[in-house]
This record gives C-alpha cells, structure tokens and sequence, in this order.
C-alpha cells in the first residue's frame, strides 16, 4: 500500500533542486493555494498539540483517564446512566460503560501515546530507510547489489503479520508497558523501513549525477560530506511525503494490534484500546464508539490528506492541464 | 528473455533460501525458550522437556534447520519416537514431504493445517483484490475524467475516508450490523468454491469488501494521477487533435498506457496483503492463514507461527518475480 | 496435574434463583414435558471452543453439560429439570445411585443391560474400568479431573502421587486394576483410599466415563469420541469450529431417563465473539431460530437481551461461580496487610464492571449461596462497598511502608480490565501502589499456578463440580495437594496452613453430610478472615435463544448452561 508513494514521488520531486527559486518556497506557496491540504495541515497541528497537552492538563488535573466512577453506570449491562454516554458538564463526552472513566481524557490520552509511538517508529524508519538508500545509491556496485538484497529480503516480510507473529517471542508473560512500547516502535520500524530505501536509493541514482555533485566531488568533498551536505536536503521532500503518509499507518496498526490484544495494559489508554473497548457497545452505547473512531479516522485522514497535498506540491507536473 | 527468466528464478530460490535461514534466526535463536512457548495450556516443567524433545528443539538451531530442510524434502514423523512407534503406532502422526512441521497445540501436522487455510486465505485475497482493481481504477478513470468536479472531489474524498478507518472496524460493523443485524450484506463464511460457488460468493462478499475498503482508496489516487498524466502526453493531445472522440481516447490511449504501472504495484500490494487479510479473516472467523498465524500467537504455537511467515514471504518473492516477467511481456522498453 | 480453576457444576440447593426471568412471555420456558416434538437441527454457536472432548479431558462446565446430554454417558448423571431439583442425582447407565459400604469407601453399581456404544456392542464394566484409567496417563490426557488419582485405592509412591501412570505406559497395572473390580460384564466395584460420602456424585462427571479400548486414539480422541449416548459424531469434528451430531441409531430410548434426543441432528460452531453471538442472536434469522448458545450475554449485550422483545427469548440464573481474589501468603506474609485488602475492596464496583445485578452480586464467601454449605457472613464489617479508609487504617497501624506495592493479575478480557481498573483505584486510595497485569486467557491458570511467576493479588474463579464443599475447600485450600516445586495447583495464595489442612482432614472424614457442609463452611470463613482469599461475585448467566427452541432448560447443576436433553426445535 506504501508501494504507491514510489510512484507517486516518482522522480520529479527533486527536479525543484534545479530550478532558480528555492524548492522549499515554491512548495509553500503552492500549499498556501491548497485549501485542502492547509485544513489538513491545521487539524494535524492541532491533534499534536493536544497530544502534547494531555499530559500537562493531566498533571493539572484538567483531563483525568483513569479514576473509575461506577455510580455514573449504573444503566442495564453497566451503560452508562443517561443519554449520549452520560455526558455531562463533568464528562463532556460521556463516560466508559462498566466502570465510568472520562471518555474524552481517554482519548486525548490515546492521542498521546498513539502519536509518540507513531511519530518514533516514523523517525526510526527515516534513519533507517534514508541512511541505507543513501549509502545504496551513492555507492553503487556491490555496496548498492547487497543492501539492495537485505531490502528486498526484508520487504518479502509484511509488516503486520510480523508485528503479530513476533508478539509472543518479545512481549512475553506478562507483556510490560515498556516492553510494549519498545516492541512497536522497534518491529514497526524494522519492517517499513524498505519502501523508503527504495525511494531514497533511485533519487540519489538520478542526483549524484548532477552538476552540483560531481562538482562537489571534484572540489575534494568526501563521500560523507557529500552525503549528509548535499544530498541530503535536496532529499527533504520526498523524505517529508514519506513520513507523513507513513505516520498514520502506523497509527492504524497500533488500533489493528489492540484489536487483537496486543497494546498497553489498563488502565492507560491508547487508541486501539478505547475503541476495541467501545466496539461491543455498536449499538447498546454508540456514543462511546463514535469518539474514539472519529478520533481516529481524522488522524489517518489529516495526515493522508496532508501528504498528498505536499506531494502534489512538490511535484513540478502539478498544476500542468 | 529466457536466460532473464532462469536467473530470476534461481535469484529467488537463493532468497526463498535466505528467507527461512532468517525467520528461523528469528524465532528460534532468540532468547527464551520456545518448548515453555509450545507447551500451551497446563505447562509442567515433564510436558516442557517433552515437548522440546518430540519437537526437536533439544538440539542445535543448525541441527533443527537441517531437521526442517530434510523435512521438506523427505517428510518426517512427530514425535520421532522409534519406541513409541512400535507400541503405540496410532500415537504417531505422520508427516509428508514437504514437511513444514507439526502443531503442539492443533495436533497435527502444520500442513494439513495451512492445506486447510490455503484456499481461504486464496479466495479472500484474490476476490478482493478483483473488487479493488475494479472499482479502484473504474472510480480512477471516472475521476481523471471529471478531475476538478465535484464527483472527483466526492470519490478522492470518500474513498479516503474509507481508507481511515481500520479493517477491524469497518469489518466488524460490516458483520454485526449490516450484516447480522440488518441482513443487508448476506451472512459471511467460507464455503469451497468447489463445493457451492454461490454460497462461496455470498460468504465471502462481506470480507471482501471489508479487505477492499483498505486498497480501494490509493488505486483510485493512482489511477487518477497515471491517467492525468498519460492524457496530458503528447500523444493523446494528437490522438484527441485527430477528433478521436473523447472516450475512445480515454480508454484507448489514457488507461492502456496507465495500466501497467498500476498493475506492478497491484502485483506488490497483492503479495504484502497478508497482515490486512489476517485481521479481516479473524473478524469474519475465516480460517484463513492469517487467522491461522493469529490463532497461533495466541497458543505461542511456533511451528504455524513460522509456517505462516514463510508463506507470506515466499508469496512475497514469487509475485514479484511474476509481476517482473508480466511487466517484460507488457512492456517492450523492458530491457533483461 | 492440578486442576484448574473454572470447571464445572454446581450446585443449587438454597433457593435457587434459577430462572429468574424478567416477566412475560415464556410460554415454552421450563416446561420439558410438553410441546416438544422430535426431528428438526438444533445448533448450538458458542464464543468458546470446547477444547476437549475426550471426556477424560473435559474439565468446564458447559463441556460437561454438552456431551453427558450427547454422547456420553456416565454411571448416574443430574435431571434435566429447573432449579434445586436437578442437583439430585439420577442412575444413568447404572441401575440405581449405587450401594456403598458402611465406611463409605466400597461402591458398587450395576449396569443396565441395554446401553450400547455406536457399533451396538454393549458397554461393559471393562469399558468404564479403561476410561478411567486413562486419567492416570497425565502425559497424554492431561487437563482433566484428577479426582480418580486422589480417590481410588492405589498405593502411593515417594511424592505421594498414586503408582500408576494410565494404560499405555502401564506401570502399576496390576494395582490400579485391583481398585476397579469387574466381576461380572455389568458389575462395577469401587475401592477407594478413603470414606467418599458422595462418590455416587463423583460419578456424574464424563472423566468418570466409559471409553472403548479399541476405540482410544490417544491425544487424538479429542475429535473421535466414540458415542455411547443419543448422539454421535458425523464425519471429522473440528475443536476449533465444532462439528455435527447425528443419532445414534444403537441408542436405546428405554435405557435412558434422562436424555429425551428431541432434534435429529445438532450442529456446533465456535469462534464468533460473544458480541456476534448475541447479535445473531437478536437478529432471530434462518438456522438462528434453532440456536442456543453456551456463551453468557456479554455486558455489552445484557441491555438488549432484558428488554423489549428479547425478553421472551432470555433467561438468566446463578450459575454458581464464584470471582475471587487470592492473596499470596508468602509475598504479603502480613496479615493485616491481607485484611486491608480485602476490606478495601468495592464489591459492588466490580459487580458493576461485569455488567451489574444481571451479572451477578457480591459474595462475601468462597463458596457459592446455592450450596448447603455457605453461610452469610460479614468478617471485616465493611459491607459490599468496602471501606479503604478502614483499610488505610490498619495498613498504618501495621506499620508497613506506604505506598505499599502489589502488583494484581487477571485473565485479559474487556470486562476485567474494566474490574481490575476499578480495584486498583480503590486499592490506591488505601495505600496500595498497583500494577496491572492483564495475562493471556489461554494460559491463565498456568501462569498464576507457576510458583515463579506469583504476584501478590490473583483473580480467579471456581464453581463446586458437584452439590458439596467438598469440591470447593480441599480442591482450592488444601496446600498439601496443591502445592509442588513446579506448581501451586489452584492454591494460588501459596496457602499451605497445618491447621487448615487438618481440618480438612476431619471434614472429608465425617460421614454426617450436614455436619461435613458446617465443616466446610468454618473453613471457608477461616481464609477469608484470614485475608487469603477476598470473595468478590457470586456470578450469573443470561442467556439468548431462538425462537423456535422449546423446552429451553438451563440446568444449574451444571453450571447454568442450557441442558441439550429437554430442548427441541420446531
């Protein structure tokens, strides 16, 4: 599914290099014309942000996920008493069915730990992916022929059915929170870190051949240099595409692996749990499931979104027809 | 061409190769003790050293290895207990080559478990992916065609937010409620195509929607953006300057230049679909291998969780060695 | 190999408030003997596979119910009828309940001469003699009861294990066939090690079941039970997805009072999740008009099943488990400690996490209100809710260092995460510091049994596997036969007390039955003053069905599941 970026990067994104304005401001000022894209940019900024805040209003006791209050279920099957979740000025969203914590602090906090673990995997598999494109690309020969193998190898495996398959050998009994952490963030970026490589490897193919390079070269630059230096930030944007529509992926899988069990133990909240926990109450409390689920589904969409704008951005055939 | 055929074919054997030498580095050299894992259920320390010993895992990994490749070749019997055989022949099982091993928790050879899972898992994933390919690029044209128009905007946008909601999500809301509660979508579950291709199709239309739902989205994108493209090439601009008229040109000249690039990631998409297939098999209780290898992770059965891995690995591997040589007969340009 | 916790029957003989129901519209309900008429598909949808068929491996309780209706048959068995009464046990394949000999430890039975296996040949005492035997075999038929090792008279070895491991490794043969005499094809002579006042219930449970030597695969009877009851196997069954029963054409109606075999056929499917199961349920559609189900409405699903127009399809009962949490003895060797726990604890909120009063209600005793046994009692003063102040209290008086760390741990699931939330901040308030761990439902009772592996605070749950408190004190309290170096059996306290255990030992020697369940009931009070075991719920079970399933019996004897010997369809 990531495979799509290859192609939709193509080679153009760093055709801009070239070009006599910055690639950077033409890129922004392309985006600022995307009301679209400058929507999704806004609502990513803001789910960042509470995710950075949930900790602190915590601490402020503003938002609290975890204290129970099982007199405000008191509804057949434990559902919480009242409509729409119970909502109320206390709980704005209503509360968990069977033992009546904040639904909204539970998301907030889900958003939390959903975009560290999202956002350090998505860094890992930068390091990973960009460092082995680099080093595959510029060098070439058997350099690029066995990195080139190790990426094919490790793209034959898919990163889902790992991150299931692997779960008893490293999460062990029982699984710690840390561990749990380290696991998804390790395994995630273990098994995507390929697709990038792959998209790292054919830019610096088509770039080190280019003026600026060779010139760089024979002025005496050495290969580290010219690496870190030069080409990497004409590799910026495809880099920045990459991790945007990466991102939500791995958000996804976090709610796909506490569907089956794989995540945090409670009472701390991720988004996968909250709304695995809401699932069964489809129809008896739809409420509770629809605030996790939104939540979710404007992650996803926010940086999906995003993405493709900056991609369509970047990309100098934009704008043609 | 055929010299280009042989040497991707022995390329791929070398990595098939490869393949297992690391998942078996990942599972059974790990620390730990995979015997105390394949124990299961009311684990003694006499079931642990049992186990270990019926399966093997008292050896050395290499030794195992080699245990694992003859099996493959020559079959093998579990447990390999030569006594046990002599007075107890019905104890033992039997396993032919290729022999991929032997589940401590299903009690019985892991190929006759995956045999089993095989066509689901088949029919799953080759009926979504007709399902997405379809509607995918039937919606791309669509939207190429209408690009800037509301219809563009409402099917990127649709599709998307379907594309944003997890697979267990939309399949369990596919199943308890479209499904079950309102009878809207007919009551999903496997039944062999060979045996009622009707209640094949019905079974499975829920799960395939549900698998679809997740790829539909970024074929639709694709499609539009390969299609933009080919109709802004020259050679469409002529085809349209002749008065082609516009369908013609679209299908004609627009969609056959796009399709081969879509149809190498489709083939990429295909062979990588197995993480999602094994979460909308474990929704709709397909026992797929997907669900198989989850079931497994459950009951920490090694033998199937490896089983699995190697699977889709090595599906992997082959489909992209058969995109290559469809793309080679596709595509002239391709050079071997 | 001990048994876990979880198991089997109950029993009720209070007031059971068996079928409680919720109003009108039962119109079939408990009413075995009328409107039922024989043919038609029953199927039966389950959340939960039944892991084992081999009857000598079936230790759960809706496993029991369903294959002693079906296709196993045991020496005397429970009615199938509503409430109290079908905990008084009936001859099955046996003449009568038996006759036993003044001290209690000689039983003998005779069988009836028409009760025939699937290929019509007769079932013999021979044949009753080998399934028993295969309980000795742990290696191969490991899970089951292990209630045959404790009672028949086979000398023991060093470690206090009986000196006879099963049929095919056939080591001390020759004692264990001296404990099972057969002096004749339909005469069966018990010798047991000691008085067994009601053995003649022991024998109710399938481990007590016949099987046919040429007909014992081993591991693999799992999928090939070979039927001496109404039903029998057709083709393969799977024990992850179930299989189909078909009539059992050597079954003869007259030898059987019990089973009445209403449907022709009855189709077993597992592996939808509860939710599924209910909303299948509720939707009423095709073959779901024939289903009933194993699995007990989820929380989730509890407000749809007990109103409007399900009602007339539902019925709950106490099914006689009861939820508890053990303390281990050796990580919290401070009693006060113990006691502050229990006294901290909110009953009434982990009620309210399993889904409130349709769920069940605090208990404040390990065993059950449906036995003879239990008595109401409130050792710590603090009712239902608890009182963490109190308990604060004493863990400052105790002069322990507060925060004071335990770490508690549940078998996973939504609900319990939900209960274990809600105790760790009652806990917390009392001067705990709590860490969850939440453990694969799978393994549970093998992790927290695994002396390594103990925490402070265990969940569990246990049901007597019949009317008595002698399946619920010694199986749970009695270190002596719990504990080992490699496990705690379902002594997860680690509780291994010389006074407790003597006690014991004069409750199981007493041959006065209400003076045993006093015994029994003193016991139960001991440990729970003691602060090794904190009673949470005694538990209840609602149930859906299809609308054209008649007859519909939840039998309490076996743990309120729905008894497959009175239901038809239409």
């Amino acid at each position: 599914m990531i495979t799509e970026i290859e192609d939709v990067l193509g080679d153009h994104v760093t055709a801009g290099a070239i070009e006599g304005r910055s690639p950077g401001s033409v890129t922004w000022q392309r985006l600022r014309r995307d009301r679209i894209t400058m929507a999704s940019l806004a609502v990513v900024v803001l789910l960042a942000l509470l995710a950075i805040a949930a900790p602190i209003l915590r601490a402020l006791h503003v938002i609290d996920p975890d204290t129970p209050h099982p007199e405000l279920v008191q509804g057949l099957g434990s559902v919480p008493t009242g409509p729409f979740s119970g909502a109320s000025a206390e709980h704005w969203l209503g509360v968990v069915p069977g033992v009546g914590q904040d639904v909204l602090s539970r998301v907030l906090f889900g958003l939390t730990f959903d975009f560290t673990i999202a956002a350090a995997a998505t860094a890992l598999t930068v390091l990973i992916g960009t460092t082995v494109g680099l080093v595959s690309g510029y060098y070439g020969r058997w350099v690029d022929a066995s990195l080139s193998r190790v990426t094919d190898l490790v793209l034959a495996f898919p990163q889902l059915l790992m991150l299931i398959a692997l779960s008893p050998l490293f999460l062990g009994q029982p699984p710690r929170n840390t561990r749990v952490v380290v696991y998804l963030i390790v395994v995630l970026a273990l098994f995507g870190w390929p697709y990038l490589a792959r998209v790292i490897r054919s830019e610096v193919l088509s770039l080190r051949e280019l003026e600026y390079v060779t010139a760089a070269r024979s002025l005496g630059a050495g290969p580290v240099r010219i690496l870190v230096r030069e080409l990497l930030p004409a590799l910026r944007g495809p880099i920045l595409v990459y991790a945007t529509i990466v991102l939500p992926t791995y958000v996804s899988a976090e709610a796909a692996l506490a569907y089956l069990g794989i995540s945090l133990q409670p009472p701390f909240p991720t988004l996968g749990t909250v709304l695995n926990d809401a699932l069964p109450y489809v129809t008896s409390d739809t409420t509770y499931l629809l605030v996790p689920g939104v939540a979710l589904v404007l992650v996803v969409l926010a940086f999906n979104l995003l993405g493709d704008g900056l991609a369509d951005a970047m990309n100098p055939r934009s704008g043609q027809m | 061409m055929l010299a280009y055929v042989v040497r991707r074919v022995i390329a791929i054997v070398l990595m098939l190769f490869a393949i297992s030498i690391v998942t078996y580095l990942l599972f059974y050299a790990i620390p730990g003790d995979p015997a105390r894992l394949t124990c299961g259920k009311s684990c003694t320390p006499e079931l642990i050293s049992q186990n270990r010993q019926a399966l093997g895992l008292d050896r050395s990994i290499t030794v195992q290895y080699g245990h694992f490749l003859h099996g493959l070749v020559a079959g093998r019997n579990f447990p390999d207990d030569p006594e046990l055989a002599r007075t107890h022949p019905k104890f033992i099982t039997h396993c032919d080559a290729p022999c991929l091993g032997y589940s401590p928790s299903r009690q019985t050879t892991v190929n006759n478990v995956m045999g089993r899972a095989a066509p689901v898992t088949l029919s799953l994933t080759i009926g979504a992916f007709v399902l997405w390919m379809l509607v995918g690029v039937g919606l791309g044209v669509l939207s190429a065609v209408r690009r800037g128009r509301i219809v563009d905007k409402l099917l990127l946008g649709v599709t998307l937010i379907g594309y944003s909601f997890p697979t267990f999500f939309v399949g369990l809301v596919l199943y308890d409620i479209v499904s079950v509660k309102y009878g809207l979508l007919p009551s999903p579950g496997y039944v062999a195509l060979t045996q009622d291709p009707g209640g094949w199709f019905s079974g499975l239309l829920a799960p395939w929607i549900t698998l679809a739902l997740a790829y539909t989205a970024l074929y639709v994108r694709l499609t539009r953006a390969r299609m933009l493209d080919s109709l802004a090439s020259d050679y469409v601009r002529t085809a349209r300057a002749k008065g082609l008229r516009a369908d013609q040109v679209v299908l004609k000249h627009g969609l056959r230049a796009s399709l081969p690039p879509i149809m190498t990631l489709a083939g990429l998409d295909i062979a990588g679909v197995l993480g999602a297939t094994a979460i909308t098999e474990q929704v709709f209780h397909l026992d797929g291998i997907g669900s198989t290898v989850i079931e497994a992770v459950k009951e920490a059965d090694l033998p199937i969780i490896v089983t699995g891995v190697l699977i889709a690995a090595t599906a992997v591997v082959v489909l992209n060695l058969v995109v290559d040589l469809l793309y080679a007969v596709v595509d002239p340009k391709v050079r071997y | 190999m001990r048994r876990l916790a979880s198991a089997a029957a109950i029993v009720a003989v209070l007031v059971l408030a068996a079928c409680t129901g919720n109003g009108g519209g039962k119109a079939q309900h408990g009413n075995p003997g009328g409107g039922q008429q024989k043919g038609g598909t029953l199927y039966v949808n389950a959340a939960r596979a039944f892991t084992h068929l081999d009857p000598q491996r079936d230790y759960y309780g809706d496993i029991i119910d369903f294959e002693s209706r079906t296709i196993v048959r045991t020496l005397t068995t429970f009615p199938a009828v509503e409430g109290a009464a079908s905990t008084d046990v009936v001859p099955d394949v046996a003449t009568d309940t038996g006759t036993r000999s003044a001290d209690a430890k000689t039983w003998t039975f005779t069988l009836k001469p028409d009760v025939k296996w699937q290929d019509g040949k007769p079932v013999t005492c021979a044949d009753f003699k080998y399934g028993i035997s295969r309980t000795f075999a742990q290696d191969v038929i490991s899970n089951g009861p292990s209630y045959a090792l404790d009672y028949l008279n086979i000398p023991r070895d060093d470690s206090g294990q009986a000196a006879y491991n099963g049929p095919y490794k056939k080591q001390g043969q020759a004692a264990f066939d001296k404990s099972i005499d057969c002096p004749s094809p339909n005469k069966i002579v018990f010798h047991l090690r000691h008085p067994v006042a009601d053995f003649y219930q022991t024998l109710t449970m399938p481990a007590f079941a016949a099987v046919r030597q040429d007909k014992d695969t081993g591991p693999k009877y799992d999928a090939e039970v070979f039927s001496d009851g109404p039903y029998m196997i057709q083709g393969s069954w799977d024990l992850r997805r179930g299989g189909t029963l078909v009539r059992n054409p050597n079954w003869v109606p007259s030898s059987d009072n019990v089973r009445k075999a209403y449907p022709d056929k009855i189709v077993t499917t597992f592996g939808d999740t509860a939710e599924t199961v209910y909303q299948k349920l509720e939707a009423d559609n095709g073959t779901q008009k024939n289903t009933v189900t194993t699995t007990n409405g989820p929380p989730a699903a509890v407000a749809t099943v007990l109103s409007g127009p399900m009602q007339g399809r539902s019925e709950s009962v106490n099914d006689g488990f009861i939820h508890y949490l053990s303390v281990n003895v050796d990580k919290v060797p401070n009693k006060q400690v113990r006691q502050a726990i229990a006294m901290a604890v909110d009953r009434t909120a982990y009620v309210t996490a399993w889904g409130g009063s349709a769920a069940g209600s605090p208990a404040n005793s390990l065993i059950s209100p449906l036995l003879k046994a239990y008595t109401k009692y409130d050792p710590f003063g603090v009712g239902d809710k608890g009182n963490p102040d109190k308990a604060k209290a004493v863990m400052q008086a105790s002069g322990v260092h507060l925060p004071y760390p335990i770490t508690f741990e549940y078998s996973k699931d939504a609900t319990q995460d939900k209960a274990a939330t809600n105790l760790k901040a009652e806990l917390e308030k009392a001067g705990f510091k709590v860490t969850l761990d939440g453990l694969n439902p799978d393994t549970y009772y093998d992790v927290i049994a695994n002396p390594s592996q103990t925490s402070e605070l265990t969940w569990a749950r246990w049901a007597s596997d019949w009317p008595s408190g002698s399946t619920v004190i010694p199986p749970l309290m009695d270190g002596r036969q719990n504990i080992s170096k490699t496990t705690l059996g379902n002594d997860y306290a680690a509780y291994n007390d010389p006074t407790t255990n003597q006690a014991i030992d004069t409750a199981l020697s007493l041959t006065d039955a209400a003076a045993q369940q006093q015994a029994w009931s003193a016991l139960d009070q001991r440990v729970v003053k003691d602060g090794v075991i904190i009673p949470m719920m005694a538990s209840k079970s609602v149930y859906l069905y299809g609308s054209n399933v008649k007859g519909f019996l939840l039998n309490a004897a076996y743990g309120g599941f729905v008894d497959l010997a009175v239901v038809a369809v239409q």
